[in-house]
């Protein structure tokens, strides 16, 4: 069972003290300051999205006119119905 | 400093083949929570993944997004009618809502923005006044898709 009770520096106290002003209480104040260098840590690590998609046969210009391939999809759409 | 990130950089990021995916790959990853990803453009990228039938890439996008990895800007009353208000200003251009979309916040939150779509943020400047501040221009496009 992990103890919840935790021993702080008092620089860090002072930190949660000052941010529980605005959050209203010492626990939400530490779980927004958890929640956001958990963030700030994922953030840092490469996404998986990154390069995840291999498709040989995109046009090699599909990001940069996006639009132009979108506007063709739907007209070869509209034309088979 | 917040970045709004357009439809194109959010694409080539996950396109391994695509010819700037080094350089929006290197921006997307590394741009973390500073990035603000319209709604419109989660709904586009996402559309064209699955037209391209890349699921696997689409659901990553929106895990991406869940996990918080970037930060996601639902449009509200008021950024929506701000939209389509620069939607109508610029009518002859047929800009519409995601484009649209990408200015009105960065307009409401002062931030330069990511795109690869420089004809329409050039021919669709701010109310304001001035150009969009773009993150990267043609040239530093130019010059990461061909490196001289």
């Amino acid at each position: 069972m992990v103890r919840r009770t935790i021993s702080l520096p008092a620089s860090v106290d002072e930190k949660i003290r000052k941010i529980a002003e605005e959050e209203g209480s010492y626990s939400a104040a530490v779980a927004r300051l958890v929640e956001d260098a958990s963030k700030r840590t994922r953030s840092s690590e490469r996404p998986s999205y990154i390069g995840s998609v291999d498709d040989p046969d995109l046009p090699r210009d599909f990001a940069l006119n996006h639009e132009k391939y979108m506007k063709d999809a739907l007209k070869r759409i509209g034309r088979r119905r | 400093m917040a970045v709004v990130v357009d439809t194109g950089p959010l694409l080539a990021a996950a396109l391994r083949r695509d010819p700037a995916h080094e350089l929006a790959a290197a921006l997307i990853a590394y741009g973390g929570r500073d990035l603000l990803i319209p709604d419109p453009v989660v709904a586009e990228c996402e559309g064209f993944l699955r037209l391209r039938k890349a699921h696997e890439g689409a659901r990553r996008l929106l895990a991406a997004l869940v996990e918080g990895v970037w930060v996601r800007v639902p449009l509200t009353p008021t950024l929506f009618a701000q939209a389509v208000a620069i939607d109508a200003r610029y009518r002859d251009i047929g800009l519409g809502l995601v484009d649209a979309s990408v200015m009105a916040i960065a307009a409401a939150t002062k931030s330069p923005i990511l795109t690869f779509d420089f004809r329409d943020f050039r021919a669709a400047p701010p109310a304001r006044g001035g150009a969009w501040d773009l993150v990267v221009d043609e040239a530093a496009y130019a010059s990461s898709v061909h490196p001289s």
